[in-house]
């Protein structure tokens, strides 16, 4: 697959974002309309998003493993079980990971938009 | 020789020889060795025994001065010298008596044997050796009950052959102790040099009393002497006992002990405040109440390293476990058990130690959540710095304008990072934080701050930094921080009750140029106008009045989580 039809294939893919440092929202939600996706819904916090996650009209969410101090698998069980593809964002890498949610993927912070989009896209693949 | 000490007591070892082995020469002793004792022989009791003969001999005339001398002698040897009064009273016959030999053969406690407990004369080197209770001329004396005078004994009994020179006489008296007869006293004659008489029987007889108190004095001896050894082997292990206790008592560290089989047989006061409970001699295995494996699994027992110490026989080192109190807490803890073996190298029991390492196993658990944590923070401040790289490069006029913006964005986070260390990242001091935000512009006197004092939560703290500053750095830029006559106001109040408090912050501008609204949304309004409201559940009201510029930013004063 090339960069243009990678770039083609997320094209309009709805975000569901759940991040709580500002600036780091900000920076992911530039990404996600960098790669020609949009915010479905983004929240900063752990009641906003398991609200959220009920409703949310997403084709993949991507989850902070930490909402201040919250770990964020309340939500993640919304969104499975709504059938909508998960990828973690964390601080601590994938030992931060709950047992449960070990096989789910994960994107340690910081990372470049490159690693980003082929993260998106190897979590569609294999939409877990 | 007959050795008594390698093979008696019980009859069968003794050496011995076969009745029809006997030698028929004196001077060919026969070496053959044989192991079971011959209950009966061909030759009978009668042939061999000469009593009669003693009142048919003519007797020897009385020596009664150095009879009673002797008795004085074995009288006095009795009060001073009680251990050796036996030996002294065969050395007396054998003088008195004129024989080549003499002794005192004493039946053993088991009544199997008798055994030579003293020996003057020819035969001295069998001292300690014996005949069994039933195949022997000492028995033959104690079953007619009287004395006998025997002749070549070896006839009838062959393992005598053994003792050389043999005997071509021997005179035997009973002594007793009560109306139980204990031993003989003997004399023999090697040669026909001396045949005994009726003199020589009284004689012995004489002796044969004596024997019977010397006999009880040497008994008392020997019980006395093994009391007392026996009380003082108590009274040292008591007190070595004693000592163990105490030292076991005052050791910080769990200790018990178990038998060979597992079953709890001492435990100290740490074993017990260790377990939660008071155990009981005889527990199986451990004086705790549950047990669990490091990750968690329920160990029994019988598989605890206790029972593998026992079962194996090793010590096992290096294990570590966690035990479950009666009333629900649990405690790590490190486990020493060791076999304890006795001097021929059986296992006996085993001693095991309990060190309590909960406090440790909390400190790693804490470590750990520190270095995650800080991880998690350092990870997410790096993508806060990306964040700001990527917005700042988005807007950036030019390379300088690129930098001189990333260096203060950076800036404004590192000052209110050092706020919170100062605090242990718990709070921060409102007035503190802005004056250091500020500081560059502080030092020109156009810029005053005015407010009470009041603290704010990480989040906040880290979010009215980035804001100020880019409204600092705004004015420096286009607004009233860009020119001599320009000023700035920064004051704050605080409202409401604890649980709902806010601070309200203005910022306002004034006596600088003209003010025109931005055409572009950069990093500063997006923070302003989205990230107080995101992250701090707060809000902002930017104005960009044609006399400067005001924003009034409103900050809930609730603990946050970060």
């Amino acid at each position: 697959m090339t960069t243009a039809e990678a770039e083609r294939s997320l094209t309009g893919l709805r975000v569901f974002l759940a991040e709580d440092e500002f600036p780091v929202l900000q920076l992911i939600e530039d990404m996600i309309e960098e790669l020609g996706c949009r915010i479905a819904d983004s929240v900063t916090n752990i009641s906003a998003a398991l609200e959220a996650a009920e409703t949310t009209d997403a084709d993949i969410a991507i989850l902070d493993v930490n909402l201040r101090g919250q770990n964020a698998f309340p939500v993640a069980a919304i969104l499975k079980r709504r059938g909508i593809p998960i990828l973690f964002s964390t601080g601590y890498g994938p030992a931060g990971l709950d047992a449960e949610w070990k096989d789910f993927d994960v994107i340690q912070k910081p990372f470049p938009l490159d690693i980003f989009r082929s993260a998106i896209e190897r979590t569609m693949r294999e939409r877990r | 020789m007959v050795d008594f000490e390698r093979n008696l007591p019980g009859a069968t070892p003794v050496t011995s020889l076969k009745a029809d082995e006997v030698p028929n020469s004196l001077e060919t002793p026969s070496e053959t060795v044989i192991a079971s004792i011959i209950d009966t022989s061909d030759v009978p009791l009668d042939a061999i025994l000469r009593t009669e003969e003693l009142w048919r001999r003519p007797p020897r005339a009385p020596d009664y001065q150095s009879e009673a001398r002797a008795f004085a002698r074995l009288t006095e040897a009795l009060s001073d010298s009680p251990r050796t009064i036996l030996q002294t009273l065969a050395e007396t016959a054998l003088e008195i008596l004129d024989a080549d030999s003499a002794g005192l053969s004493l039946l053993t406690e088991d009544r199997t044997a008798f055994y030579w407990g003293a020996i003057a004369g020819a035969w001295k080197p069998h001292l300690g050796g014996g005949t069994p209770r039933d195949f022997g001329p000492c028995g033959d004396v104690l079953d007619r009950n009287k004395p006998l005078l025997f002749s070549h004994w070896e006839k009838r009994y062959p393992y005598l052959a053994e003792a050389t020179p043999l005997a071509e006489e021997g005179l035997l008296v009973p002594f007793y102790v009560g109306d139980e007869a204990v031993g003989t006293i003997w004399v023999i004659a090697h040669s026909g040099r001396r045949r005994f008489d009726a003199e020589d029987l009284r004689q012995l007889q004489s002796m044969s009393r004596f024997a019977s108190a010397a006999y009880r004095a040497t008994k008392l001896l020997e019980t006395q002497e093994a009391s007392r050894a026996a009380l003082d082997s108590l009274e040292r292990l008591r007190e070595s006992e004693h000592r163990l206790d105490q030292l076991l008592q005052a050791l910080p560290a769990a200790v018990y002990t178990t038998d060979a089989e597992g079953r709890v047989t001492y435990f100290n006061d740490a074993a017990a405040e260790f377990a939660g409970r008071q155990p009981q001699v005889g527990d199986m295995w451990c004086v705790t109440w549950r047990l669990f494996h490091p990750d968690g699994r329920p160990m029994p027992h019988e598989e605890c390293p206790m029972a593998v110490a026992l079962k194996e026989n090793r010590p096992v080192y290096g294990e570590e476990a966690i035990a479950e109190r009666p009333d629900g807490t649990r405690r790590w803890f490190a486990p020493y058990p060791t076999p304890l073996r006795n001097s021929a190298g059986e296992l006996i029991g085993a001693v095991n130690m309990l060190v309590d390492i909960t406090e440790r196993k909390e400190a790693e658990r804490r470590q750990k959540l520190l270095v995650d944590e800080l991880n998690h923070r350092v990870k997410n401040t790096l993508a806060s710095v990306q964040s700001l790289v990527v917005q700042t490069a988005k807007t950036a006029d030019s390379v300088e304008d690129f930098r001189t913006s990333v260096e203060g964005r950076i800036l404004a986070m590192s000052k209110a990072h050092d706020q919170l260390s100062r605090n242990s990242w718990a709070e921060a001091e409102l007035g503190k934080l802005l004056e250091a935000t500020l500081e560059p512009y502080l030092s020109k006197g156009n810029l005053a701050l005015s407010g009470p004092p009041v603290v704010v939560p990480p989040r906040a703290a880290l979010m009215v930094c980035m804001a100020v500053h880019e409204l600092a750095t705004n004015a420096a830029k286009y607004g009233a921080l860009s020119t001599p006559s320009g000023r700035v106001d920064l004051s704050w109040t605080v409202d409401g009750q604890s649980g709902g408090r806010s601070a309200q912050l203005k910022w306002a501008e004034r006596d600088g140029p003209p003010v025109d609204a931005p055409q572009r949304r950069g990093f500063g309004s997006r923070l302003l106008e989205r990230g107080i409201q995101a992250e701090l559940h707060g809000s902002t009201a930017i104005n960009f009045l044609p006399s400067g510029v005001e924003c009034e930013i409103n900050i809930p004063l609730v603990d946050d989580d970060c």
